[in-house]
């Protein structure tokens, strides 16, 4: 063993030392590495560069899985195959090629570091902040499909079968200061453009919608008082009727007058192309919109008696917005057509202002009082009813529903049709809608009749395919005279079997 | 080097830095030892050494490059040289494999079985211990090539395996599959009774399972070889193999002993794949043999069913069923014949009786009791039969069920009237919970009320049981012979869990009357007593809630007698008091009475209906009185009155030759002291069955209208078919209506304006609120 | 017990459980059957083999990490943490630590390889390139040329 080499070497110099070992080693070394110290070993010497930069991707793979990210290939599975597998498997493959480990991997890195730094720094760069929120909501959408459904809506099979990119994207979230601060006081932060403005508020808000407010016990008394200034604002956006007309199919959407994503490219140059887009406004989720859906009728939630709470309302978390986690998803008996799982029992949440209150506050002929805050201080509550639905999907009408230009034609739509029953309500009323998978959003749009009156929602899916914290959204009358048509928030989530019947009637108030 | 006497012709371990050519001429002599020699032993050193050259290649190049300076994205370590030592183990491994194939060549059977049976223990044990001498090329060049994609790289074992497929099983299996035709023609050896070597059989089984590899993930089993190089040829074997023998079989022997055949032939072949063949054959065995055992001689089976049903041959029926039940639609006919055989059975039974029974008179009224014991008698043989035989299988349960509604509500007793069957049963129930019933043991009663339900259950119109059973209760009940609360209790509650609340409301409150109405009784005369003490009648009342009892009041008026006036006034005045605003309707066509007699020499007690007291009181005044006298003294309707006469006279307490004038018989003589003169009038007795009926149609309309009604409230609008089928399945449960019936109901609402016909349309209805 | 013979011929005499650590020692074993033979490391000198002892019997009677070569990575996330017993074994000079490292590697103790390739990774943990060269005396063989490349490649790391 003794060789040559060990012999000719000087004492300052161990005979192996860390570019000297067997390249495994280095490897196994790296391991251990946080991604950041690569880019430090990286430029201390060939040997050391060439195993941190080659043509493969290995040790960013390594340490991409075990920073840990949720696996890519995992992803995909989502991606490629409108939730059922065989078809998409050649298509998997040849996405499986382009992963690219390193360049995600630095990605996130970047953002963590953005979005992590301390607060007492100079200004944040717009551009930059929202390149990080950009890149976490990607790691959301790329959240590895859960491996067991959920039992119910709020427990699962296996603690230990979470996303990783999700997990991840909370603590990043929690530890950063611009997650929970007020857009006034972010824009304060940065030193930025509208555009970017209004983008990185809506991606803020569509993040905050994911964490579902879980992070918020509302038993420590700053908690207290920051869920009571939410509710406020969320039922002061709810309940302006100004937000519900045609143009935003009278759900939480909104116009905008470019393409959002166009952004960044727009400005670096080629104002042609912006100019033509800026001519065709685009409808996008109102992200904002919806978790002030989302935190309306989540607090009412929190209100109802314990017992009752107990047993009907989730307890979610961001790792709800996992692809396939919803109850009964990964059944074998779900219908490979059915990918939203949208077949079997969901509980919804409505939540409506008495017309007259809700009239007053939109239209008091009080100027100044007119949407004014302080109409939701005190003991104001509008009122809660749980509804339990039973839907089935309808192939037949699903294949007969016609593909829209933006759809994802790997999810061709899907129909369905079913009963729903209120608490309140002896009666049963019908349902009809359809679901759509769009290129960043999941809309579901139906209506309910009961008896001769009829009800429109529209709602968008809060997380991936089939997530278990399900869908939020706003209803109103079905056919639309003028503004000020009654409009109120509501959320559904699929359940895992049906509310005892004592439960449905003890809530009647 | 350690002192073993194995190590003395092995060459010396080359240096860490040694080439490939040195150090893989040390390595293939080792790995060729183990390969071939390993029973001779292998040292410690040698192990060590042949671990450590093989580890110190991998690692060799680093340490080259770090002290020679090469460089630049030169993939070096295990990650480089890994693959030169991975290329000579599969030319060693095609080499040594070569060498066994030659071992191969011109052995047959049971011979090549045993062979390969050897080389593939030695060499399977052999790979082990290389894939561990090599464990640093696995843990590094191995995984780090399949992580990048290339699958065709595999574990040292694996990649031995694989040889094995590739160099030596694939090239004797390839010769008219010498290796799956060997294993194959000894289990037929088995199958003709022979005695083989299972092990030899199973050894050579596994190693196909063994052989089988899934590319993407190499800890899962992919049984691809298995299947295509055994399990498909096995199963077409066997598919040959039993067509043949079953044919034969049953050329030369009956259906029964076949089915035993059959049975064997089954548990054995499970018991193959439970002895040597992998479990996952299981179910393409059995659905294979289950194909020509059964499935193709299916036929013959269910011709012989009928047979063994009417010989009783519970162990072949219940074989015959076990069978047929493994395969797809295969007892379904069995269950239609079962149903006609039952059908016919119940049918045969009720004719029997018929033609016993109603031989005297034209009439064909049988005997309650006996009808339902002949019913029941064929529900309970063939219920054994379904639960010893078929195992209680829903579907049998089912035949039956349809079997016993049909002969039960048509037969040769009840013609074409589906309301005979419940009349007769509610009949039956009235003779069991009558006091003078002999079945005086509690449980006896229970159980006879029991069975009741089993024929209720099939009963179509129980609204026509309900009308009967209500009737029949109410008499009990007014003439207190009612065999116990008890028993009345349990059949309603039978009939409540049987129909529901609603089908029973009716009779529960009948209960709650009678239990008031003593009530009453004690309070008044307390009352009187206090107020009257001149009361020398006495009194108890009934009082029944109109809507609840299917009795009418006289159809004509009635003088109510001078004596027993003031006790009518006092207690019509004290139930008024009680609860005013309530209307009383005295139902003296129901009503008795005891009379004591002062004009005889001897004191009788006549037990009298409320009619006959009021003729005998016109005899306290006068001994003689004409028909005319006595029509105006009671304002007896002239029919009803003369049957009451007739009654008197034919007690002899009258006397009369002309029909119109009746006189007090003074020499009237009796034995007994108390004389029983309630007979039923014939007029009554008669018009029941009819009256029943009549309330039962009333009932119906009101039923399908109020029916009719709830639907359209629900639906709002309708068409006609829809309507008339939803009507149906809602009636159902308590009669089959007719469709006519519906129609009319469905004219009717129109008229009233409760629904209307859509406009330009003929068919559609919609609900007016 | 076992006798182990070391590359500069020294003899350990050692509990069989306690040698069992390395995998290497187990399965050959396990293969060959046990026998009074001594066991040669022709690749680990008696300095290293006593320390590397010392692990062993440290941790003896501990369950041992699975040893399927297929098997798809340790337990998911990237963690540094050491035991405070195995951080004090640890603490040795650089020379000795490689060699323990190697040794482990040769050997198959997986604990102890994870031990001192963490050390090193912690050694190396938020530390300039600069600071690494020093550490580790690695020579600097960019150009300039070279050295501004890297720099752009590993602009994604700087912002924090």
């Amino acid at each position: 063993m003794g060789s040559s080499t060990a012999v000719a070497s000087s004492s300052r110099t161990p005979y192996f030392s860390l570019a000297s070992v067997p390249q495994e080693l280095t490897e196994h070394i790296l391991k251990f590495c946080h991604p950041r110290d690569f880019a430090s070993l990286s430029e201390t010497c060939t040997t050391l560069r060439n195993i941190v930069y080659n043509e493969d991707d290995y040790i960013w793979r390594m340490a991409f899985l075990m920073y840990p990210f949720d696996d890519m290939r995992l992803s995909l599975d989502v991606e490629a195959v409108g939730g059922s597998a065989a078809k998409g498997s050649e298509l998997k493959d040849k996405m499986k090629t382009k992963l690219n480990w390193r360049k995600e991997l630095q990605r996130r890195v970047f953002a963590e570091g953005v979005l992590r730094r301390p607060s007492e720094d100079a200004k944040l760069d717009g551009r930059k902040l929202l390149k990080a929120i950009e890149i976490l909501n990607d790691a959301v959408d790329s959240a590895a499909p859960a491996a067991s459904s959920f039992i119910s809506a709020s427990s699962r099979p296996d603690d230990t079968d979470i996303s990783y990119n999700l997990a991840w994207a909370e603590d990043t979230l929690l530890h950063s200061k611009v997650f929970e601060a007020p857009p006034a006081s972010v824009m304060e932060m940065i030193d930025s453009d509208p555009i970017v403005e209004e983008k990185l508020e809506r991606l803020r808000s569509r993040l905050r919608c994911y964490l579902s407010l879980a992070h918020e016990t509302g038993i420590a008394r700053d908690s207290e008082e920051r869920l009571r200034r939410l509710r406020i604002a969320a039922r002061c956006f709810v309940y302006d009727l100004g937000h519900y007309c045609d143009q935003t199919r009278w759900g939480p959407y909104k116009l905008l007058s470019r393409p959002s994503n166009q952004v960044l490219s727009a400005a670096s140059g080629d104002g042609k192309y912006a100019n033509e887009v800026n001519k065709e406004p685009v409808l996008v989720v109102n992200w904002e919109h919806v978790e002030h859906v989302r935190n309306v009728v989540y607090m009412n939630l929190r209100e109802l008696p314990g017992y009752w709470r107990s047993s009907v309302v989730p307890t979610f978390d961001i790792q709800a917005t996992r692809p396939w986690s919803a109850p009964g998803y990964l059944s074998e008996t779900r219908n490979p057509r059915d990918w939203a799982g949208v077949e079997g029992v969901w509980r919804r949440v409505v939540c409506f202002m008495d017309y007259r209150d809700l009239f007053s506050f939109n239209y008091t002929s009080m100027q100044e009082m007119r949407l004014h805050p302080t109409y939701f201080d005190g003991d104001f509550s509008e009122a809660t009813r749980v509804v339990e639905a039973q839907f089935v999907f309808d192939e037949e009408a699903s294949l007969a529903t016609e593909l829209e230009e933006d759809d994802d034609p790997s999810y061709p739509p899907v129909a369905f049709s079913g009963l729903a029953r209120g608490v309140h309500l002896t009666r049963q009323s019908h349902v009809r809608g359809t679901i759509r998978k769009k290129k960043d959003y999941i809309r579901w749009s139906f209506i309910t009749t009961h008896d001769r009156s009829q009800w429109a929602a529209e709602g968008v899916q809060v997380g991936g395919v089939g997530s278990a914290m399900g869908v939020a959204g706003i209803w109103t009358v079905a056919v639309h005279e003028e503004e000020g048509d009654p409009a109120g928030p509501f959320w559904m989530w699929k359940a895992d079997q049906s509310l005892p019947e004592n439960m449905l009637v003890l809530h009647d108030s | 080097m350690a002192s073993s006497s194995t190590s003395v012709s092995s060459p010396p371990m080359p240096p860490a830095n040694a080439d490939l050519q040195t150090t893989w001429a040390y390595l293939e002599e080792g790995v060729d030892h183990i390969m071939t020699k390993l029973q001779t032993g292998v040292s410690y050193s040698k192990y060590m050494s042949l671990y450590t050259v093989s580890y110190n290649y991998c690692t060799s190049s680093k340490m080259h490059s770090a002290s020679e300076g090469m460089s630049l994205g030169q993939r070096t370590g295990a990650n480089l040289m890994g693959s030169d030592l991975y290329n000579n183990l599969i030319k060693y491994f095609m080499q040594h494999l070569k060498t066994l194939r030659e071992g191969a060549e011109g052995l047959q059977d049971e011979a090549l079985l045993k062979y390969y049976a050897t080389e593939w223990d030695r060499y399977t044990t052999g790979a082990n211990y290389i894939n561990r001498l090599f464990t640093y090329l696995n843990r590094h060049w191995v995984k780090r090539e399949r992580d990048e994609g290339r699958k065709s790289v595999y574990p040292v074992y694996t990649l031995a395996l694989v040889q094995w497929k590739t160099n030596f099983f694939m090239p004797i299996q390839s010769k008219q599959q010498k290796l799956a035709g060997a294993v194959l023609r000894l289990i037929e050896r088995q199958r003709n009774g022979e005695t083989i070597d299972q092990g030899l059989v199973k050894k050579v089984v596994d190693s196909f399972v063994s052989l089988g590899l899934d590319e993407s993930d190499i800890n899962k089993v992919s049984y691809e070889i298995y299947k295509e190089h055994f399990e498909q040829p096995f199963l077409e074997a066997t598919e040959k193999y039993y067509r043949k023998e079953s044919e034969t079989f049953l050329a030369e022997n009956n259906v029964q002993d076949y089915l035993k055949k059959a049975e064997e032939r089954l548990r054995e072949e499970e018991d193959r794949v439970e002895r040597y063949l992998n479990t996952n054959t299981r179910k393409g065995l059995v659905s294979k043999c289950e194909h020509v055992l059964i499935r193709e001689h299916s036929e013959r089976m269910w011709e012989s069913f009928q047979n063994l049903l009417d010989f009783d041959k519970d162990e072949d029926l219940q074989r015959m069923y076990s069978l047929l039940s493994r395969i797809t639609e295969g007892l379904e006919p069995l269950r239609k014949k079962f149903e006609e055989h039952v059908k016919r059975a119940g049918l045969a039974a009720v004719s029997k009786l018929v033609s016993e029974g109603g031989s005297g008179e034209g009439s064909t009224e049988v005997d309650p009791k006996a009808y339902v014991d002949a019913m029941l008698e064929v529900h309970h043989k063939n219920s054994e039969t379904v639960s010893r035989s078929f195992r209680g299988e829903a579907g049998f349960v089912a035949s039956l069920d349809k079997a016993c509604r049909d002969f039960v509500n048509r037969n040769a007793a009840t013609g074409n009237s589906t309301t005979k069957s419940p009349e007769l049963l509610a009949k039956h129930a009235d003779v069991l919970l009558r006091k003078s019933n002999k079945v005086a043991e509690e449980e006896d009663l229970e159980g006879a009320l029991n069975k009741v339900m089993i024929l209720f259950k099939y009963i179509e119109d129980k609204d026509v049981f309900q009308t009967f059973y209500t009737t029949k209760l109410s008499k009990r009940l007014i003439h207190g012979v009612s065999a116990s609360d008890e028993a009345e209790a349990s059949m309603i509650s039978k009939l409540k869990e049987a129909c529901g609340f609603e089908y029973t409301n009716k009779l529960q409150r009948m209960f709650t009357d009678m239990s008031l109405s003593k009530d009453l009784t004690d309070q008044f005369k307390e009352r009187m007593q206090q107020n009257h003490d001149d009361m020398d009648i006495n009194f108890s009342i009934m009082v029944l809630g109109t809507n609840f009892w299917p009795l009418n009041p006289p159809a004509h008026e009635f003088i109510i007698p001078a004596d027993i006036l003031p006790v009518y006034e006092r207690f019509t005045k004290y139930y008024q008091q009680k609860h005013s605003g309530r209307k009383l309707t005295w139902l003296w066509n129901y009503s008795k009475n005891e009379l004591r007699t002062s004009y005889l020499n001897q004191k009788y007690i006549f037990m009298t209906s409320a009619y006959q007291m009021a003729v005998l009181t016109q005899y306290n005044q006068n001994d003689t009185l004409s028909l005319e006298e006595l029509m105006t003294a009671t304002s007896i309707s002239k029919e009803i009155l003369t049957q009451v006469l007739a009654s008197l006279v034919k007690a002899k307490v009258l006397i009369s030759d002309d029909k119109e004038q009746y006189d007090l018989n003074p020499n009237f003589k009796s034995k007994k002291i108390r004389i029983n003169l309630n007979t039923p009038l014939k007029a009554e007795q008669k018009t029941e069955a009819t009256d029943v009926l009549k309330t039962v149609d009333e009932d119906r309309k009101y039923a399908l209208q109020a029916t009719i009604v709830r639907i359209m409230k629900a639906r709002k609008t309708m068409k006609n078919q829809q309507l008339i089928q939803e009507v149906i399945a809602q009636i159902a449960q308590r009669f089959q209506p007719k469709i006519p019936d519906i129609k009319k109901a469905i004219d009717h609402l129109l008229e009233k304006e409760y629904i209307e016909r859509v406009e330009g349309t003929r068919e559609t209805y919609a609900y007016l609120a | 017990m076992v006798l182990l013979v070391t590359s500069d011929n020294e003899q350990f005499v050692v509990e069989k459980e306690v040698a069992e650590r390395s995998v290497l020692i187990k399965n050959m074993l396990e293969d060959v059957g046990e026998s009074d033979q001594p066991i040669p490391l022709p690749n680990v000198s008696s300095s290293v083999l006593k320390k590397v002892l010392e692990y062993c019997e440290h941790h003896r009677g501990e369950p041992l990490p699975t040893t399927d070569p297929t098997d798809n990575e340790d337990t998911r996330k990237r963690t540094t943490d050491i035991s405070e017993w195995d951080q004090k074994f640890i603490t040795v000079d650089q020379e000795m630590l490689f060699e323990i490292i190697l040794a482990a590697n040769y050997l198959d103790i997986k604990p102890l390889l994870d031990v001192g390739c963490k050390t090193v990774a912690n050694m190396i943990k938020g530390k300039t390139p600069e600071e690494i060269r020093k550490l580790f005396n690695i020579v600097n063989d960019f150009t300039p040329e070279e050295e501004a490349q890297i720099k752009k490649e590993n602009e994604w790391a700087e912002d924090r």
